[in-house]
């Protein structure tokens, strides 16, 4: 899908970046949104950095923006002869998860959607998700598909400590934290994965674009995963 | 290499310098020394490159031991520097011979206090930096016999001698709008820029607060980036303006962007002090 480009909106924010953003009402942006920010970032190679949101791109140029409405004619340019294909190659993960079988979270999230804990497991696994972009911390992928089923609000009182690997759900999303962390969503288990680990190749485990979905483990494999520090091609379907 | 070990780590240290830009993406936050002008001209007067690390203290400093010579350069900004229990002069560069102590004071203006080295602080490069950060750096904050490495490198003491007007201070932040203030209703943004704010007692290196008596109720918007220098408008009429360790993305509205001026300007604002917002308007659309 492609959208006429005066659908954007281009703002500039202080000296030194541009913000590009979709609008509202226009649903399943992600192929876009990305086939956008890698155009723009194989165009300014080492000049800009490219950071994405939901709905937005933020340009950060290393230099001052001398010409602002030039700059933005310009990235016009490229937006407009990006490809409108798919132009990145997502992977597709199986994310091995030990769901809690009874917790205050689960409890919580149990009284909102009047599910009992086993259908929230289950809809939480029967989905596909999509991770939409990294932030919060470092590695820390926003995943996108959560059955509407499972759409409730953030926490009221973050929790002071939520654990490396917990599966969490807030505000419609998925997320992982990487490490441990205040954090405002409701866990549903842990995942024995290194979802960030500074010295691998590729630190963050999951990039914008990836295709997940979860499955169930016992204890004894989440030690095993956990100890064996497995090839994480193991966890890659394709 | 030689290195300085940590005697007494003051209250917050940590070695820092420019950050890593290029990894927001998968969401590891900018770091970096919180006041780069001071940072960057202490690496100057010892003839080191921007991209040198340098020592940053909140409020109270350090005590080091040296193994080998060293000469520093020491932020305007404390009360006293010690060398073996003697106070010296520390408007110009500071030699440092092997099994010196060194004892950096407490602040006397801001919150931030720079120790530079001729060569730059060697610690682990994780990411493109040295800046110290939790889950990227091995050591996040440096504690007693933790050691910085160096290089014992030579430098012409001549080189540099501080003025006073190295430490001006302003209490005007200049701000331009952020891709949210269109959201605020009009009465605010005017009020905004009336209003005399106060540095909030509750601060570190990710965010500065300011309450305000402003409430309204603005959507939330979804999650989008933030970066050091943005300020977010919390539904209780906070104001955080984002410093160098904040996450790199965020969901509240961000109304304004400081200039990076303003974020050096701010970043020594001790907590308790009133400042105002003055409105920078772009040279054009």
């Amino acid at each position: 899908m492609k959208l006429p480009d005066d659908k954007l909106t281009y703002k500039r924010v202080g000296d030194k970046a541009i913000e590009i953003s979709w609008p509202d009402n226009v649903q399943d942006i992600l192929i876009n949104r990305h086939n956008v920010a890698l155009a723009i970032e194989e165009h300014f190679k080492n000049e800009v950095l490219v950071n994405e949101g939901y709905r937005t791109i933020l340009l950060l140029f290393k230099d001052e923006i001398k010409n602002p409405d030039q700059q933005i004619q310009e990235l016009k340019q490229i937006i407009t002869s990006a490809a409108t294909d798919q132009i990145f190659t997502p992977k597709k993960w199986r994310i091995p998860v030990l769901y809690d079988q009874d917790s205050a979270d689960l409890l919580a999230i149990s009284k909102q959607t009047l599910l009992t804990f086993e259908t929230i497991k289950r809809k939480h696994q029967e989905a596909i998700y999509t991770v939409e972009f990294i932030g919060f911390l470092p590695g820390f992928p926003y995943l996108s598909g959560l059955p509407e089923i499972l759409n409730i609000p953030r926490r009221e009182t973050p929790n002071p400590s939520i654990q490396a690997g917990s599966v969490a759900i807030a505000a419609g999303q998925c997320g992982v934290y990487p490490r441990q962390s205040p954090g405002g969503w409701y866990v549903l288990g842990r995942s024995p994965l290194e979802f960030f680990e500074v010295h691998r190749e590729q630190p963050n485990l999951l990039s914008i674009g990836d295709c997940v979905c979860f499955y169930d483990i016992d204890r004894q494999e989440f030690d095993r995963i956990k100890s064996e520090s497995s090839n994480l091609k193991t966890f890659q379907d394709g | 290499m030689a290195k300085a070990t940590i005697i007494h780590p003051g209250f917050y240290s940590s070695i820092q310098d420019l950050g890593r830009l290029n990894y927001r993406n998968i969401g590891v936050p900018q770091s970096g020394a919180m006041d780069m002008e001071t940072a960057t001209m202490l690496n100057k007067s010892l003839g080191n490159t921007p991209e040198d690390a340098i020592l940053e203290m909140i409020t109270i400093g350090v005590t080091l031991i040296f193994n080998a010579s060293a000469y520093l350069s020491v932020s305007q900004n404390v009360d006293q520097v010690y060398v073996n229990d003697f106070s010296v002069d520390f408007s110009k560069i500071v030699k440092i011979k092997n099994g010196d102590h060194l004892k950096i004071g407490r602040v006397t203006t801001g919150n931030f206090i720079y120790v530079a080295i001729a060569g730059g602080w060697q610690t682990e490069k994780v990411l493109g930096s040295r800046s110290m950060y939790a889950g990227i750096t091995n050591v996040s904050r440096l504690s007693v016999d933790d050691f910085i490495a160096y290089e014992s490198v030579e430098c012409d003491v001549d080189l540099f001698r501080f003025r006073e007007s190295d430490t001006t201070k302003s209490n005007l932040i200049s701000v331009f709008e952020g891709p949210e203030f269109h959201l605020l209703p009009e009465a605010i943004k005017k009020a905004i820029f009336e209003k005399e704010l106060i540095v909030s007692k509750s601060w570190n290196r990710m965010a500065f607060n300011a309450s305000t008596d402003l409430k309204v109720d603005l959507q939330q918007i979804k999650t989008a980036p933030v970066t050091p220098g943005m300020v977010q408008f919390t539904p209780n009429g906070e104001l955080l303006f984002l410093m160098r360790d904040a996450q790199t993305t965020g969901g509240y509205p961000r109304i304004l962007q400081l200039t990076e001026d303003a974020l050096v300007t701010m970043v020594q604002l001790q907590p308790g002090s009133s400042f105002q917002l003055k409105r920078k308007f772009k040279s054009s659309k």
